[in-house]
C-alpha cells in the first residue's frame, strides 16, 4: 500500500472524526479548560481566602507554568479520557453496527490500514485537544501572571500526556474491535480502568503496610508490580507534572500496552466477519 | 471465449451446522449482466460477501479478472451489499469524498470522479444534502455512485432495487442497463425479483440452499425445457375442465392462470390441437387455448422446486 494512500486514509478518517458532535464537544471542553483554569488560578491568587491560617494567595505562588499544569490536571481528570473512550468506541464499534465499516472495506485497502487510520485520526484529535489546552492556558497564563517560572516540566508533562493518550486510544480501539458494541466498549473500558485503579490502590496500601512490617514474599513481589500496571502507564505524565523522577517501568508498561493493544486489535480485525 | 471477470470455484461457508454456501462454482464473463437468483436465504448475500472478502470462506477460490482476489484487486470492483450504509450526518458529496479517499483517488481526480458519478446517477442537485435526509431511492443511487468511483470494470449489486417503489425500481434498472451498455461494465446482480433479472440480464445462475442449481444464458435456460409447455385454457365450466384433464396422461394442472383461465403443463408428445380434440371429444366447452411463453419465473420454480 502506497504511503500517499495511507495518508489519504488518515485525512479522511480525521475529517470524519472531526465532523462528529462528540469530537467537537471534546474540543470545546479542551478549550474551556485552557481558558477557565488560568482564570480560576488568577481568582484564587487574588482572593482573601485562607487555609490553615495562611493566605491562599501567598502559598499558591501562581505563575503561568502553574496555570498550564493545573489545566493539564483538570484535563486529565477523566474528562478528556471519557471523550477518547467515546470516540474510539463510535469510530470502530459504532461503524461496525452502522455497517459503514463494511462500505469502507469494499475499497482496495487492507484491513490493518483502516484500523491504523482510525487510530491516527484519534491521535490527531488527542494532539488537537491537548494543543488547544496548552496554547490557551499558556497565552492566558502569560497575560495574567507573566513569563516567570519553570516551563520545562509542564511542557514535558503535556508531551507525556500525549503519549499516554496514544496508548490509551490503542487500548480503547482494541476493546472496540473485540467487543463491537459502543455501549459495551464504553462499559468495558470503564470497568477495566476501575479494576486497574483499585488494584493499584490495593498494591499501594500493601506497600505502606510493607513499610511497617515484613510482608510474605508473594505480596512483596506483587507490590513491585505497581508501576507496571496500565493505570500507572497511563498516569506516567503525573511524575513529569510534579517534577519527580520518571518511572521507567511505567514507560515500558505504556509501550507494552500500546503494542499489545495494536497487535490484538489488528489480529481480531483481520478475522472478523463484516455484516 | 470472452475473458472471465469473476470466477468462483468450490466456495463454501458454514455458520455452525448450517452450510450457507456449498461448493459454489460460477463464472461471470466480461460484458455479462449476470443475474444471481435464489429464494430468500439461499445464500446469495453470503456468497457475495465471500466474493468481496467481507467474510471468510471455509474453502474455495475467488478470482477477479483472472487473478486471485486480493484487497488490491477490489480497485476494479464496485459493490453494493444489501442496504447501503452512509454516514448520515455527512452530505452525499462528503460521503463520496470519503469513499474516493479509501479508493486511493488523488484529491483532484477524486473531485472529478465525484462530479462524474453524481451526474451519472442524477444526484448533482442534491449532493449537498445530508445523506440521512435522502429517500430510499436516492440512497440507492448514491450507493451506485459510490460503487462507480474509480471506474470499476465489475459491479456487484446485491438486491439493488430492494425496498424501492416501482418508479425507483425502474430508474435503477435503467441505470444498470445503461452502465452495462454504455460504460461496458460487467454487472453481477443478486436478486429474487425474476422479472427484473429477465429484463436486464443475459446470463443467470440459480442458487438454492447454498448450491448452484442452474447456470447459463437466459435464452438457453428458457429454451432448455421445451419438452414442457405451458398453456392456459378458458372454459365456461372449470370443474368439468379439471375433470376432463385429470385422466389425460402427462398433463399437470398448475392452477389458476390469467383472466380466469386454467394453467396447465403439457408434455412434449401432446400437441395443443390434440388436447383440444380430446377435451371437445369429452364434451367440454373450450373458449380458448392460449400457449404461454416460458419466463424466468417458470425456470426458477422448476429448478428450485
Amino acid at each position: 500500500m502506497k504511503p500517499a494512500h495511507l495518508f489519504a486514509l488518515w485525512q479522511a478518517e480525521t475529517n470524519k472524526l472531526l465532523s462528529r458532535m462528540s469530537a467537537r464537544a471534546g474540543l470545546v471542553a479542551a478549550t474551556a479548560i485552557g481558558l477557565l483554569v488560568p482564570l480560576f488560578l488568577y481568582w484564587l491568587a487574588h482572593s482573601d481566602m485562607s487555609m490553615n491560617g495562611a493566605e491562599v494567595s501567598d502559598t499558591l505562588a501562581a505563575s503561568a507554568p502553574k496555570a498550564i499544569s493545573w489545566s493539564l490536571n483538570v484535563r486529565n481528570f477523566f474528562i478528556l479520557r471519557a471523550f477518547i473512550i467515546m470516540l474510539g468506541a463510535v469510530s470502530v464499534a459504532g461503524e461496525f453496527r452502522a455497517k459503514t465499516l463494511r462500505e469502507d472495506l469494499l475499497r482496495p485497502i487492507p484491513r490493518w490500514s483502516l484500523l491504523l487510520a482510525k487510530w491516527a485520526a484519534l491521535n490527531t484529535w488527542i494532539a488537537l485537544s491537548l494543543g488547544m489546552t496548552w496554547v490557551l492556558s499558556s497565552i492566558l497564563g502569560v497575560l495574567l501572571f507573566g513569563v516567570e517560572g519553570g516551563w520545562t516540566d509542564p511542557a514535558l508533562a503535556y508531551l507525556v500526556t500525549g503519549l499516554c493518550d496514544v496508548g490509551f486510544a490503542a487500548l480503547v480501539l482494541a476493546m472496540a474491535v473485540a467487543i463491537r458494541s459502543v455501549a459495551a466498549t464504553i462499559i468495558g473500558v470503564f470497568l477495566f480502568l476501575v479494576f486497574d485503579t483499585f488494584l493499584g490502590w490495593g498494591l499501594t496500601l500493601l506497600s505502606w503496610i510493607g513499610g511497617m512490617t515484613e510482608l510474605p514474599w508473594v505480596l512483596d513481589f506483587a507490590v513491585q508490580a505497581r508501576p507496571w500496571l496500565p493505570s500507572s502507564a497511563f498516569g506516567l505524565w503525573v511524575s513529569f507534572a510534579g517534577g519527580d523522577p520518571w518511572v521507567w517501568q511505567s514507560a515500558a508498561a505504556l509501550g507494552a500496552v500500546t503494542a499489545l493493544s495494536a497487535v490484538i486489535a489488528t489480529a481480531v480485525f483481520e478475522r472478523i466477519d463484516l455484516p | 471465449m470472452s475473458d472471465v471477470a469473476l470466477e468462483v470455484r468450490g466456495l463454501t461457508r458454514s455458520f455452525g451446522r448450517r452450510t450457507a454456501v456449498n461448493n459454489l462454482d460460477l463464472a461471470v464473463h466480461t460484458g455479462d449482466v449476470y443475474g444471481f437468483l435464489g429464494p430468500n436465504g439461499a445464500g446469495k448475500t453470503t456468497a457475495m460477501r465471500c466474493i468481496l472478502g467481507l467474510i471468510r470462506s471455509d474453502k474455495g477460490d475467488v478470482s477477479l479478472f483472472n487473478r486471485p482476489r486480493t484487497y488490491a484487486s477490489l480497485a476494479e470492483v464496485g459493490a453494493i451489499v444489501e442496504t447501503p450504509a452512509f454516514h448520515t450526518w455527512l452530505t452525499g458529496r462528503d460521503n463520496l469524498h470519503l469513499a474516493a479517499a479509501y479508493a486511493g483517488l488523488a484529491p483532484k481526480e477524486g473531485r472529478e470522479e465525484i462530479a462524474r458519478v453524481l451526474e451519472r446517477v442524477g444526484l448533482t442537485e442534491r449532493a449537498r444534502d445530508r445523506a440521512g435526509a435522502y429517500s430510499l431511492g436516492m440512497k440507492q443511487r448514491l450507493a451506485i455512485a459510490r460503487a462507480l468511483l474509480g471506474r470499476p470494470r465489475l459491479l456487484l449489486l446485491d438486491e439493488p432495487t430492494n425496498g424501492l417503489d416501482p418508479r425507483g425500481m425502474r430508474e435503477v434498472r435503467e441505470l444498470i442497463r445503461s452502465l452495462a451498455l454504455h460504460d461496458q461494465i460487467t454487472v453481477f446482480i443478486s436478486s429474487h425479483l425474476l422479472g427484473e433479472v429477465q429484463a436486464i440480464c443475459n446470463r443467470v445462475g440459480i442458487i438454492q440452499q447454498g448450491t448452484l442449481r442452474a447456470e447459463g444464458s437466459v435464452k438457453d435456460l428458457l429454451e432448455a425445457s421445451v419438452s414442457e409447455r405451458i398453456i392456459e385454457i378458458a372454459s365456461p365450466d372449470e370443474s368439468a375442465l379439471r375433470a376432463g384433464l385429470s385422466p389425460l396422461e402427462g398433463i399437470e394442472i398448475l392452477g389458476p392462470g390469467s383472466e380466469g383461465r386454467l394453467r396447465v403443463r403439457l408434455p412434449e408428445e401432446v400437441t395443443v390441437a390434440e388436447l383440444n380434440r380430446q377435451l371437445v371429444g369429452a364434451g367440454i366447452d373450450i373458449n380458448a387455448l392460449v400457449p404461454q411463453a416460458r419466463n424466468l419465473e417458470d425456470v426458477f420454480l422448476e429448478v428450485t422446486r
